[in-house]
């Protein structure tokens, strides 16, 4: 590597010693507000020769003697020009030429580019618009702002992650994260669910990296949605890339900024319950059954139940009795009590104060900020306080160095749920509408009077034996999931400037955190009846270099180049160590590892992951007389967990054809521009798979009768898992074509792009002959697809002086299909009797469970009572991806009066609302809490006819065959629940939703009086409602959660906790 | 007058770019696989080459006890009167419709988990003749059980790293080469030296029991492939009394994945799934109340019953067969002699065969064999002279030759003793075509069923990924070689 190194270290010197004794001006350009112009050309007059303004407007170049004249020119700016004379710092200030502004977009390598000369599409997130947006993390934000990136939440638990999918699913077992580039540098966005969550399908919600930035440190954020754009980055690319760049300060006085939020968050959606019949079967109250299908409460006595008071009984911790029911007389339902002992309102408090300046030779920027957040499930809460400090300094004309680091703190606690007997919504939903959980901890003294610690619990009234699910106060205050997280982002940068059409940059960045997270389970939790302590500790590090040269020339008249060439070096540490104590010798509230000190009681695990990466690449872009714009992107790259080098190339081409005489003075069409690019990307294998190891632990279960060879003193086996050493990238192949049209003196702006691309060599498991000696291999196979549309559009209705209204909108259409899967009828995405799963002819994601017989025609079979039967066979059940997707904006200012509002739609798709068909068996959902009085004979599914004129509990429905009643025999049995003995196909429904993702309100302060008599650049005042209005025939929950969090899979909802809607005001102050 | 085709301005960048592409040359031959080389080598789990031979021994023996214990085998065993399927999903099972993912665990246990194991324990010490003796016989035991349950199956270009699609190679074939194996064994652990070996749960390194096992596991084969004058010789070197079983022992723990099989499989959420309680075995072979039972004036098999009698629905229930830390039996002093029995009767004749019965059942009526859990229940093994088995007596009610009516005897005596392993199913399909006469006649688990299946259908990842595995087209029904 040194060797290597040097040699280039050498040549650069090399190209030093050309330089010769020339003069040197350099300057800042700034437009009338005194911001800087990037990317400005700066032209020898008469030569050609020339260069470009930075991010901070700043240039330098050589010039022969004191005659040179300097001309200043960037599309929508007057052009100016500059006699040298003696003078070394020459400042320009360019004025405005036309309405529109040459949009800049940062490039996958963190330069400043012009989007009208691209051939790719840049989506450009506004920062304010994700700051104003309401939302504590920066993924969230980013929803509904970009045609084709789809952000997807777990749900609403305070700091949990979500998924972003950029132009559909690009991977089946891979991450389908976007790669992050922070100021230039890869940063992480993992979502690791470690040992101790117990699997995605329950634990509880896990975090985002992405979300540990704080949104007011953000410049810009810009998406790079396909394959040309992003293709520097090889094997890491095929997701998408999203790129940030954090704020900077600016020469002259001081910029101090204070920002305020109040938050008030609600629940979004609640699952509806009955509460007109009692727990018990069969129309019979009882106190241990698991359902709800027990007696009419309106129909009971009234008054205080019937107790046995000469038995057992349980003491709560008020002192309050509980004795075994003889005789259920009490009409008291508790719904409501019951929700709110675990749900209240949440709230967010987040204070943000920035100081940003400095002088001409450096520039600093300065934040704090901190995010206090309470869930609005009781005990759930996530703070994050962040601290940044960006500086830039210019030592002198071509040499200049800017750091930035950022320290982000997280401690956070979320609560268990869906598929889990400690999870909340299990043991809430599940519970009878006429069993108060209040009391949930005390005593049980059995009939000889021993007294015993318990959990009192619906099933289990008396607090014992131990609960079936835990009561859901338990759940919330007595088990314990935090989590901390330390977090530093670190990053040097080194540019060199040796000659006016050359410049160097050397940046290295680094990204270090740890994450402690423990799970408690005190004793008597359901699922841990002696107690459980798990510990994860999670270390996570990125190391990434990157040594770029730029060349530009021009190579003809109208001609000119940008030659880049650059290498980078990229390491990833990854260290999950995970430490488990089972069985507490006592009971004490705390997780503390000394509450089983027994070496049988706990046992440790450690897994690392080492990847590194390098790659030589290569961009020229090419710019012909203005109107033509060709880029070209050449990337070589070795990575250790991949056998060999792969070569990543790309293409991209602009035409601006409004450039042509017939369209000049066109009055409709401002800017034209055609667009195509085709390029290669990757997801890169999982690391170390290539070999063949021993693995110890073994357990050999033919069918429910384990064997561990840990009980047998140990041993090991040759992994059943065969190594591959001839692991490849899988290769994402894109081609995309597109227009970008401005209409009516650029008021009106579209932008449209087809896409389509080639998923191969897609990376998975799978099974081999057994006679081999191996059952699995991780190998390459089967190919992938998406096409879509994308369409921006952004329309200046009215732009005056004090009355400005913006109309935006995106669509996209994507469409997914596994094409092939190496023969293998599936592969699971998701566990559980309803799956996501990648299907062979089907999008990725598809939904697979228990069927209903149908015919040819695709209608129910029906048995001869007039119901559906189970299919002997599981098959795609539904596909969960949206038709298509879209986003509808409005933003209009008044004065200092300012509205923003955003709609945001998904059209189509299926959605498993498996808590709602599971409580249907349990009988605690509205749905089947209805009395009917029937106007016929009917049947239900058992074939019992029930006489006209009998009022039953349950509701009539007609499969095809006739109206038929379903009753708690359909309900328990075919017609819901869980596990496979249902038709899980009946617990789909539509996906469609429509949400007012954000509207808000601000005032800003800042008349000239105002300004004088405070001292303050101004005040803003705003409100700002999130998610406050949303359609859909999804019951219970907003179809914005997935029980399985950041995943592949996604679709279904399971006891998932629930989303929420907010309110928020914010001050801002600026100094 | 200078003639350029390129302006001068041309071609100073020009030579630019030359730096440029020589920069890039040189930075495109740094991304080069010496700077990310051993990065990717799993830190995470330790090279097959750092653990000692003898510690791949321990996980291949409980591959192996699945195999001949687990799953498969209660299926099997529920197709030869011995289990009822109740429920879920032992039920369709019970009533043969068995599809080829079943198999899926039953091939990779002994192909991966024994085969391969013992063939890298063989390659790596050599010169250890007792581990090598070991590792062939545990290698025989499996191939042969997955021999009888398939017929013809993967062996000679099986476990191969160079071959991906091994070859199916006929059951007789592959039962010659494990006759082959076994005597390599035997003549490795004839030369080795016994010391402890803690990892071999079985006989912890005793040569001398090892070789009786191969003796008798070549005699299991030597009957199974109909060569009775060979299963004769070897089973004299065979397991020479009780207290030599190869069997799986449960461990005294708290944990429960140590424990007797069928304990564990009721103790979880399969209770109530599979049991013996209605079954042939229980409700009329032993059962005295039956006048059709095999009890008579000499025989008394309440006791027998009640040990193996099962309570599926209440694991803890179980004191006899299924009791938490019972012993699991899998090659026996019981198979032994009783192979001795069948094989000298059929080679020498009666009273050579009836000398070995009769010395079997004084360790029955010892207690040797199983435990007596009530007092109540009778016990009675008394000795069998040769005219009990004249025309009328013990199984011969229809008149056939005294010899015929021993076999009868023998053969009824391994339904019993052969509880819950492979060679229950494997008597009655050895004499099921070819010996009705003395086979037992166990009832159909289906009314419309008119076949008894005769083997396992083959496993459905290697019908996917082995190009040359063949389903027969009459599956289940289809009749093996050995069969015939």
């Amino acid at each position: 590597m040194f060797r290597n190194l040097s040699t280039v270290f050498l040549l650069l010197f090399g190209l030093f010693q050309s330089l010769n004794a020339q003069q040197t001006v350099k300057g800042t350009i700034l437009d009338e507000k005194g911001n800087p112009i990037i990317a400005v050309n700066v032209i020898l007059k008469g030569t050609g020769t020339g260069t470009v303004s930075d991010l901070d407007g700043k240039y330098s170049l050589q010039v022969p003697n004191e005659n040179a004249v300097l001309e200043f020119s960037f599309i929508g700016y007057k052009s100016k020009s500059e006699s040298v004379g003696n003078r070394t710092t020459i400042d320009v200030t360019l004025e405005e030429d036309a309405e529109l502004l040459d949009e800049v977009v940062v490039s996958a390598l963190g330069f400043a580019q012009k989007k009208d000369q691209m051939g790719s599409t840049y989506a450009t997130v506004a920062t304010q618009d994700v700051v104003r947006s309401g939302e504590t993390g920066l993924i969230n934000g980013l929803a509904g702002k970009a045609a084709g990136v789809r952000v997807a939440r777990s749900n609403g638990d305070p700091g949990a992650g979500s998924t972003i999918q950029i132009r559909g699913a690009n991977t089946i077992t891979g991450s389908s994260s976007p790669l992050v580039i922070v100021d230039g540098v890869p940063i992480s966005n993992s979502t690791i669910y470690g040992n101790g969550n117990g699997g995605t399908d329950a634990g509880v919600s896990q975090q985002s990296r992405l979300n540990d930035i704080n949104p007011a440190d953000i410049e810009s954020i810009q998406v790079l949605k396909g394959a040309s754009a992003a293709s520097l980055w090889g094997s890491r690319a095929a997701n998408g890339v999203i790129v940030i760049t954090t704020k900077k300060g600016k020469s002259g006085k001081p910029t101090i900024i204070y920002s305020s939020s109040y938050s008030f968050d609600q629940i979004n959606r609640k699952h509806p319950l009955q509460d007109k019949y009692g727990q018990g079967l069969n129309g019979i109250w009882s106190a241990t059954a698991s359902q709800s299908w027990g007696d009419k409460i309106s129909a009971r006595a009234g008054g205080a139940d019937v107790v046995i008071t000469n038995r057992d009984r349980f003491e709560a911790l008020d002192g309050t009795v509980y004795y075994p029911v003889s005789k259920k007389n009490s009409q008291e339902t508790f719904n409501e009590s019951n929700f709110d002992a675990v749900f209240n309102n949440g709230q967010f408090f987040q204070n943000d104060l920035s100081i940003s300046g400095g002088t001409d030779k450096s520039t600093f920027f300065f934040s704090l900020g901190n995010l206090n957040q309470e869930g609005i499930i009781r005990g759930s809460d996530y703070d994050r306080t962040t601290l940044r400090l960006n500086n830039q300094t210019f030592f002198n004309n071509w040499l200049s160095m800017s750091t930035r680091a950022a320290y982000t703190r997280t401690t956070s606690n979320r609560v268990q749920q869906s598929s889990n007997i400690d999870g909340l919504y299990l043991g809430l939903l599940r519970n009878s509408p006429d069993f108060d959980i209040r009391d949930y901890k005390g005593t049980y003294y059995n009939t000889a009077g021993r007294a015993f610690n318990a959990h009192r619990a619906y099933r289990r009234h008396l607090g014992y034996p131990q609960p079936a699910y835990g009561n859901p106060i338990w759940i919330t205050d007595d088990q314990k999931n935090t989590s901390e997280v330390n977090r530093f982002l670190m990053n040097a940068e080194l540019n060199v400037d040796p000659l006016s059409w050359l410049k160097f940059t050397f940046r290295g960045g680094l990204d270090a955190s740890t994450d402690d997270r423990v799970y408690f389970f005190p004793k008597l939790s359901a699922g841990a009846v002696n107690g459980e302590l798990f510990q994860d500790d999670i270390t996570e590090n990125e190391f990434n270099f990157d040594a770029i040269a730029k060349g530009s020339f021009n190579l003809a008249d109208g001609v000119s180049m940008l030659a880049t060439v650059g290498w980078n070096y990229n390491n990833q540490n990854r260290d999950l160590s995970y430490t488990k104590i089972v069985g507490f010798l006592v009971d004490y509230p705390e997780p503390i590892t000394s509450l089983n000190t027994s070496n049988d009681a706990s046992s440790v695990e450690r897994i690392k992951r080492y990847v590194r990466s390098n790659r030589g690449y290569s961009v020229l872009n090419f710019n012909i007389k203005n109107q033509f714009f060709l880029n070209a992107t050449a990337t070589m790259e070795a990575a250790s967990s991949v056998a060999g080098s792969f070569f990543y190339p790309s293409f991209d081409g602009a035409w601006q054809f409004t450039q042509l005489e017939a369209f000049k003075g066109n009055k409709v069409l401002s800017f034209g521009k055609l667009r195509a690019s085709w390029g290669k990307v990757g997801v890169q294998p999982q690391p170390h798979r290539a070999q063949t190891l021993a693995e110890g632990g073994i357990i050999y279960s033919s069918y429910s009768d384990p064997l561990n060879s840990s009980q047998f003193g140990g041993g090991f086996r040759i992994n059943n898992n065969q190594g591959n050493p001839n692991l490849r990238p899988e290769i994402k192949t894109e081609t995309e074509v597109g227009f970008d049209l401005r209409f009516f003196n650029n008021k009106l702006g579209l932008t449209t792009t087809y896409y389509q691309n080639k998923i191969v060599d897609l990376l998975f498991n799978v099974s081999t002959a057994a006679s081999t000696g191996f059952t699995s291999i991780y190998t390459n196979g089967g190919q992938m697809e998406n096409r879509g549309i994308e369409f921006d559009v952004d329309f200046d209705l009215i732009k005056k002086k004090d009355f400005n209204l913006n109309i935006f909108a995106n669509w996209n259409n994507n469409r997914n299909k596994v094409i092939d899967i190496l023969g293998v009828q599936s592969i699971d995405l998701t566990s559980q009797s309803i799956s996501s799963r990648a299907v062979q002819g089907q999008p990725l994601g598809a939904l697979w469970g228990t069927r209903a017989v149908r015919d040819e025609n695709g209608k129910f079979v029906l048995d001869k009572n007039g119901f559906p039967q189970q299919a002997s066979t599981q098959g795609v059940i539904g596909n969960p991806n949206a038709d298509w997707r879209g986003a509808l904006g409005l933003r209009a200012n008044w004065k200092s009066l300012s509205i923003n509002l955003l709609f945001e739609h998904s059209q189509g798709g299926d959605f498993a609302e498996r808590t709602r068909f599971i409580l249907r068996n349990f009988g605690t959902h509205a749905d089947v809490g209805n009395e009917v009085t029937l106007t016929q004979d009917l049947k239900n599914v058992t074939g019992k006819v029930f006489p006209s004129g009998t009022t039953v509990r349950g509701n009539i429905f007609d499969y095809g065959a006739g109206p038929v009643l379903l009753d708690q025999a359909w309900y328990t049995g075919l017609g819901g629940g869980l596990g496979d003995g249902v038709i899980n196909e009946l617990a789909i429904a539509d996906f469609t939703w429509t949400r007012l993702r954000e509207v808000s309100l601000s005032y800003t302060l800042n008349t000239p009086t105002f300004r004088q008599k405070t001292k303050l650049s101004s005040v803003v005042f705003s409100l700002t409602g999130r998610n406050l209005w949303l359609n859909t025939d999804i019951v219970g929950i907003d179809p914005d959660t997935n029980q399985f969090g950041v995943s592949n899979g996604f679709g279904i909802e399971y006891f998932t906790n629930p989303g929420t809607r907010s309110i928020l005001f914010t001050l801002q102050i600026t100094y | 007058m200078k003639m350029s085709v390129f302006p001068n301005k041309i071609i100073n960048d020009m030579k630019q770019i030359k730096y440029l592409i020589l920069a890039a040359t040189v930075l495109y031959s740094t991304a080069c696989q010496d700077l990310v080389q051993g990065i990717n080598d799993n830190p995470n789990a330790v090279p097959i080459e750092a653990v000692s031979a003898v510690g791949f021994l321990t996980g291949a023996q409980l591959a192996n006890i699945q195999v001949q214990l687990g799953h498969e085998q209660r299926i099997v065993s529920s197709w030869s009167g011995h289990y009822v399927g109740y429920q879920n999903l032992y039920k369709s099972l019970y009533e043969y419709a068995l599809t080829s993912g079943e198999s899926n665990g039953f091939w990779s246990y002994t192909y991966q988990g024994v085969v391969n194991q013992m063939r890298y324990i063989r390659k790596t010490v050599p010169t250890d003749k007792l581990l090598v003796g070991i590792a062939k016989v545990m290698e025989a035991h499996s191939v042969g059980t997955l021999a009888a349950a398939y017929g013809n199956i993967p062996y000679s270009e099986a476990v191969n790293p160079e071959i991906s699609d091994p070859k199916f190679d006929s059951q007789k074939a592959v039962f010659a080469s494990l006759q082959i194996l076994l005597d390599e064994a035997i003549v490795d652990l004839t030369s080795a030296t016994k010391r402890v070996i803690a990892e071999d749960i079985h006989y912890a390194g005793d040569n001398a029991k090892w070789l009786e096992a191969a003796h008798t596991l070549k005699a299991r084969y030597f009957t199974l492939t109909k060569e009775y004058d060979k299963a004769l010789v070897a089973a004299q070197k065979g397991i020479s009394r009780p207290e030599n079983n190869f069997s799986f022992r449960p461990l005294a723990s708290n944990n429960l994945q140590d424990k007797n099989l069928l304990f564990t499989l009721f103790s979880g959420s399969r209770t109530g799934d599979l049991g013996n309680r209605t079954s042939y075995l229980i409700t009329t072979f032993l059962n005295p109340a039956v006048a059709t039972s095999r009890n008579n004036a000499k025989t008394r098999e309440a006791a027998r019953r009640s040990f193996l009698l099962l309570d599926d629905r209440n694991a803890n229930n179980n004191l006899g067969f299924a009791a938490i830390t019972e012993p699991m039996p899998m090659i026996t002093y019981a198979e032994n002699q009783l192979t001795l029995a069948e094989s000298a009767t059929r080679t020498q004749g009666l009273s050579a065969g009836l000398t070995f019965l009769n010395a079997y059942r004084v360790q029955l009526n010892g207690g040797k064999l199983f435990r007596k859990l009530n007092a109540a229940d009778e016990l009675k093994y008394d000795p069998l002279l040769a005219a009990d088995f004249e025309a009328g007596g013990i199984e011969n009610a229809d008149k056939i030759d005294p010899a015929r009516a021993l076999l009868r005897e023998v053969i009824e005596e391994r339904y019993i003793a052969f509880f819950n392993t492979w060679m229950t199913f494997n008597d009655l399909r050895r004499l099921r075509k070819s010996e009705s006469d003395i086979s037992v006649k166990i009832p159909f688990n289906r009314t419309t069923a008119t076949r008894h299946p005769e083997r396992i259908i083959y496993p459905q990842n290697e019908l996917n990924a082995n190009s040359n595995a063949v389903e027969p087209a009459e599956g289940l029904y289809f009749v093996l070689e050995v069969n015939k």
